[in-house]
């Protein structure tokens, strides 16, 4: 049987580049990740983390960067309630469709035992939206979808 | 053995009565569903309907319309091409409490 995956797709009205800079860049993130700042050089082998106010939340290794087509990271949580999961596989996909992008993130080499599954599959929605308001409005959304939804906020 | 199903999660940064509006009046949808209206009266029991350009492209019946929390219904695929389905699975878009932030 093949391990547990999360696939998560939207269409959003922007160009490949910006797309890039938005997933890349710790200024970017901070306002659409709600507070999470993303710092790394981007090539391959390289670590990266995410860090909330200089707490660690998410670390891991950079295992494609192929800019503004394909990102990949490994991705091992930092946070506490997330202690003794495994590692897993985050990987970006852009692809143009006229004057939108199509982004792909899969999630995968989850754990077998589905904590982690569970605990992205409520995450990467809001992040995702989030990210989708900022590229198309200007604006991300608003803190309080987080404060209202922290439990399934818990991982991602 | 489950059936397959689909599940998709958004945040829209709007109200529930808006995005209810969004789904189930065609001023909407013609809009953002590449010009497809929808055709109900949206009571339980009644009959459901996309179509696109003049042409009826899916039927349903109403199975829920809880204004504006959740709306489901059933779809069938009308048109014989690609993407013609077996059987009527359920479509369900309960409108998240959420969204109204």
């Amino acid at each position: 049987m093949s391990k547990p995956e999360f696939v998560y797709v939207t269409y959003i009205e922007t160009t490949a580049e910006k797309l890039w800079q938005a997933l890349t860049d710790g200024d970017f993130t901070e306002r659409y990740w709600f507070g999470h700042r993303l710092t790394s050089d981007w090539k391959v082998g390289s670590p990266y983390h995410f860090a909330n106010q200089g707490k660690p939340m998410v670390e891991g290794q950079v295992l494609v960067s192929d800019p503004p087509r394909r990102l990949a990271y490994t991705w091992h949580n930092r946070k506490e309630e997330a202690k003794g999961e495994g590692t897993s596989r985050v990987t970006f996909d852009l692809e143009p469709r006229g004057r939108v992008i199509k982004l792909t993130v899969t999630h995968d080499e989850l754990g077998e035992d589905g904590k982690t599954l569970r605990d992205i599959s409520g995450g990467w929605p809001l992040v995702i939206a989030s990210l989708k308001s900022m590229l198309e409005t200007g604006q991300p959304l608003p803190v309080d979808v987080l404060l209202q939804s922290k439990r399934e906020l818990s991982c991602a | 053995m489950r059936k397959p199903e689909f599940i998709y999660v958004t945040y829209i940064e709007t109200t529930p009565e808006k995005l209810w509006e969004a789904l189930t009046d065609s001023r909407f949808t013609r809009q953002y569903w590449f010009d497809t209206e929808v055709r109900s009266d949206w009571k339980v029991g009644s009959p459901f309907a996309l179509v696109m350009g003049g042409k009826t492209t899916d039927t349903g019946e109403i199975l829920e319309a809880d204004r504006p929390r959740r709306l489901s219904y059933t779809f069938k695929h009308e048109l014989q091409r690609t993407c013609a389905r077996r059987g009527r699975p359920r479509s369900s878009s309960p409108s998240s409490p959420l969204a109204s932030s």
